[in-house]
């Protein structure tokens, strides 16, 4: 019954265009640790919807941030993640044309990218739902672990039908690249490379929420 | 003797009389009902194909279970061709939703009640009926002929009045209408919730001073400690001249997480559970009295003969032909009923209360190849309802729908008196009653005073009440979107590519008896330094264009003002007369003359949206609601001192009629559901 409920407002979602965004997290991990963190946010595809939109006051009964809210939020969290100790060169840019949110910047250490999620949600500029705990790095065993996260599912479950459709076309793509080659991986879902130098996972978000895909993965590298 | 003999006569006359009368005695809808329904089950039996509905409701009830739980839903017990009665009764505690149904088999009902729960209900035996309840709000009760069905949920009344502005003092005793008048043995026979008006207690008096007393001491005690703390401060400030310094506490975020984890004096399953029992008990004193509350209702329905005795109100504009009939009473809901505190909470309260004073009757027919629901709108106060028709009684314009063309997805147009809509906005705000004119002395004089300001007349000239808007086409527009891709060594790169999106081309128009003051505005537009970058004239066409890099939908408006008519399109090739077939210009002609008219064309709407999916799911479903949908048009006008609106959904398969064509969409998307999830295209 409760699929047929669903498919009752299938015709009014399709009037509604459901909108389309990318999240795309990069990390290239030198042998002593070190490297580069990107996380971009792509929503360009949707762009013509999302300019509608932001004329708009409120979209299913919750306020429409401004463009000078997400550009102040941004501005915060490249402060905060200045700070972390270990991080530098933090980048940030939003292009309102394309709505490509981007942000990155140089670690010491990858745990450092943990800290600086950590402050992120401690100063509430992220949810505290995000995971911060990502990766952890053993230079010595030269092994890298991406955390598990938790699922989000209970989450989902509560929002409601117009907000979930948010999530129906969202891509998500994680890339690692190595200075060292690759030995193994534990998790299948993520593609190695030809040249054995980086792996790639593609799904979509709901994937990830509803743990469809299995975003945990120990990397051991020559 | 003879005179003894008639008056033993007349006695034993009057006796039966009593006897006869009180057992034929009917079923009152209650008269504050929000909502009434009458569904004349011998038409709409005679229209279900049972062959084809019971395999989709088998579907439906198997619910991941390999075979449903009951096989024909054509008995279930329930005589299928007697009329069905619907109602609900609302107030700040009780909401009530209870059905009427005739029996023709109470065991079969029983046995589909216990399937259909998939557990042995506990029946409970009363005198004229039984009884079981589904879950905490459901009840259904029965005898030999027939059954009732109630849904009753209970909120506890609340403290204060959340919708005031100053909040009472917290220890007022709340007075629940329905908590306080059951009692666990014996329950009145009138239930409180037709009757909110409560007599005066004086037993429950005393307990609400004794309450107050002992909150006074509570405060008391208080006091004398703010006091104590308060001369400990003096004295501290006298001998150090400063407060003595608070020990350093942690940041907020830091002591949300201490607090939320378990610590030696925290149990937090003993807590849990204490909560858990908490949360039972009052489910269960809940529960309590809904179970009261179902019973009134049961004695006085099973006490009372077959015969539902409906106010004459509810059933004004029944028509004894239609398939389902149903009432709403905006008026109890918003003035009286459920509302009725959120309503007092605004200044403009008797707006709302004017505005919303009204009754709404359907009546609902399905046709062999389309379902009609006719409704009619009739607000209470006949003055204001007099109004209403007056507005609805505008003039005909045929140049604006000349813009319907044969092309058109849809159009919405209205013919309405522009002038009297002032008349009619004026009386919301008169007030009507005595009891709330607060603020109505202050009210007229705004009012009088909005009138000297405004000169309605010269308004209803700029734009006296005729207007149209035609979509067109819904086209594609490419827009370029950045996208990332990946070398075979998963380094990214942007490239940039095109996607088609789909942009409306829409013709909106309305009638003015003063072009000059639009070409004024207009000129103002394309004159002014700050808004002529965008505003562009070219002859008497005026252009707002859209920054190409803006990505909005819509590159271009187009608006003019000729003969009369004010003009906003997407394109300036709407504005050139388009041929009308016979089948358009008779549309055209009936656009002309309701004061309320409309018609989408599903299809072709659906069919201009084929570009936005993409994907084999969205394809699959896209399709299937192309191959199901049908069109929709709607009218109103005056009629009956009510505003009648007439909604045609014309079904476009080939279903027996218009109720089976439901069931076949929903075989349909069943069918589409089992094939896959996800179709390569």
């Amino acid at each position: 019954m409760k699929n047929i409920l669903k498919l009752t407002f299938l015709f009014c979602i399709f009037l509604t265009l459901t909108s389309c965004f990318d999240i795309i997290d990069k990390i290239s991990l030198k042998a002593d640790g070190s490297g580069e963190y990107s996380l971009i946010l792509n929503a360009s595809k949707s762009k013509t919807r999302l300019q509608s939109i932001s004329k708009m006051e409120t979209i299913n009964g919750k306020k429409v941030p401004k463009k000078s809210e997400i550009d102040k939020k941004l501005s915060d969290a490249s402060a905060i993640f200045k700070t972390v100790a270990g991080i530098s060169n933090v980048k940030t840019s939003v292009d309102w044309d394309s709505f490509i949110i981007k942000l990155s910047c140089n670690f010491k250490k990858v745990e450092n990218i943990n800290a600086g999620l950590e402050q992120l949600k401690a100063k509430k500029i992220i949810g505290k739902m995000v995971p911060t705990q990502l990766y952890q790095y053993n230079s010595g065993s030269k092994i890298l672990v991406r955390n598990k996260i938790n699922t989000f599912k209970s989450d989902y479950d509560k929002l409601d039908k117009a907000d979930k459709e948010v999530f129906n076309n969202a891509n998500y793509t994680s890339i690692i690249q190595f200075e060292n080659l690759i030995k193994s991986q534990t998790n299948s879902e993520y593609k190695i490379s030809p040249n054995k130098k980086a792996i790639k996972l593609d799904g979509t978000i709901l994937d990830l929420i509803l743990q469809k895909k299995q975003i945990h993965n120990t990397i051991s590298l020559q | 003797m003879k005179s003894n003999l008639l008056k033993l006569q007349f006695q034993f006359l009057f006796l039966f009389c009593v006897i006869f009368s009180y057992a034929q005695t009917k079923t009152q809808v209650p008269k504050n009902a929000v909502f009434y329904m009458e569904i004349n089950s011998k038409q709409l039996n005679g229209k279900v194909d049972w062959q084809k509905l019971n395999p989709i409701l088998q579907d439906l009830n198997k619910n991941d279970q390999e075979k449903p739980s009951w096989n024909d839903f054509s008995d279930v017990g329930i005589q299928n061709d007697a009329k069905q009665y619907h109602y609900a009764v609302f107030n700040d505690t009780v909401k009530t939703y209870t059905a009427h149904l005739i029996l023709k088999d109470s065991k079969k009902f029983l046995n589909f009640l216990n399937t259909s729960a998939k557990k042995e209900l506990e029946v409970t035996k009363k005198e004229k009926y039984s009884y079981v309840y589904l879950n905490d709000n459901s009840f259904v009760a029965w005898n030999d002929r027939k059954a009732v069905m109630s849904l009753i949920t209970y909120t506890k009344k609340f403290p204060t009045d959340i919708w005031n502005d100053t909040i009472e003092d917290s220890a007022v005793v709340v007075i629940d209408s329905v908590a306080t008048n059951i009692d666990s043995t014996a329950i009145a026979a009138d239930s409180t919730y037709y009757e909110p008006e409560k007599p005066f207690d004086y037993k429950e008096e005393i307990q609400y001073l004794k309450d107050e007393i002992k909150y006074q001491k509570e405060d008391i005690k208080e006091h004398n400690a703010e006091i104590a703390r308060m001369q400990k401060d003096i004295k501290y400030l006298e001998k150090h001249h400063k407060y003595p310094e608070e020990k350093k506490t942690e940041p907020l975020e830091s002591e949300e997480v201490a607090s939320a984890k378990p610590t030696e004096e925290y149990d937090e399953e003993a807590e849990d559970l204490a909560y858990q029992k908490e949360l039972d008990s009052i489910k269960a004193a809940d529960f309590k009295i809904v179970k009261s509350l179902a019973e009134v209702d049961f004695d006085r329905y099973f006490n009372a003969g077959e015969e539902i005795e409906v106010p004459k109100e509810m059933v004004a504009f029944q028509d004894v032909k239609s398939d389902v009939f149903a009432y709403a009473s905006y008026s109890e809901i918003f003035k009286n009923g459920i509302y009725k505190k959120m309503m007092n909470a605004y200044k403009l309260g008797s707006f709302i209360d004017n505005f919303y004073d009204s009754n709404n009757f359907y009546n609902l027919y399905f046709e062999k190849s389309k379902v009609k629901l006719v409704t009619n709108y009739q607000h209470q106060n006949p003055e204001i309802q007099r109004k209403m028709e007056a507005v609805y009684k505008g003039k005909k314009n045929k140049k604006l729908t000349a813009l319907i063309n044969d092309k058109s997805i849809g159009y919405y147009a209205i013919n309405v008196d522009g002038y009297k809509y002032f008349d009619l906005m004026y009386s919301f705000f008169e007030n009507q009653s005595e009891e709330d004119s607060k603020y109505q002395k202050e009210l007229e004089l705004v009012l009088e005073t909005v009138k000297i300001v405004l000169d309605e007349e010269a308004i209803s000239k700029i734009a006296p009440g005729n207007g149209i808007f035609v979509l067109n086409e819904l086209n594609t527009k490419k827009v370029e979107y950045t996208d990332y891709e990946y070398d075979e060594n998963y380094n990214s790169k942007e490239i940039k590519k095109m996607k088609d999106v789909v942009v409306p081309d829409f013709t909106f128009a309305f009638a003015t008896d003063n072009d000059n003051y639009w070409k004024r505005v207009f000129n103002v537009l394309t004159s002014s330094k700050e808004l002529s970058k965008k505003f562009v004239k070219n002859g008497d066409l005026y252009f707002f264009k859209n920054d190409a890099k803006n990505n909005t939908y819509i590159d271009q408006f187009c608006f003019t003002v000729k003969d009369g008519i004010v003009y906003l399109t997407t394109s300036p090739a709407n504005l050139l007369a388009r041929k009308q077939s016979s089948v358009t210009e008779k549309l055209a002609k009936d656009a002309a003359k309701y004061p309320v008219i409309g018609k989408l064309d599903m299809r072709r709407f659906l069919n201009g949206l084929e570009k936005e999916f993409k994907t084999g799911t969205d394809r699959k479903y896209l399709d299937l609601f192309r191959k199901n949908m049908g069109d929709i048009d709607f009218k109103s006008e005056p009629k009956n001192v009510s505003v009648e609106t007439e909604i045609n959904y014309t079904t476009p398969n080939s279903s027996e009629n218009s109720l089976m064509y439901f069931f076949d969409f929903c075989s349909d998307i069943l069918k589409s559901m089992d094939s896959g999830k996800t179709v390569p295209l």
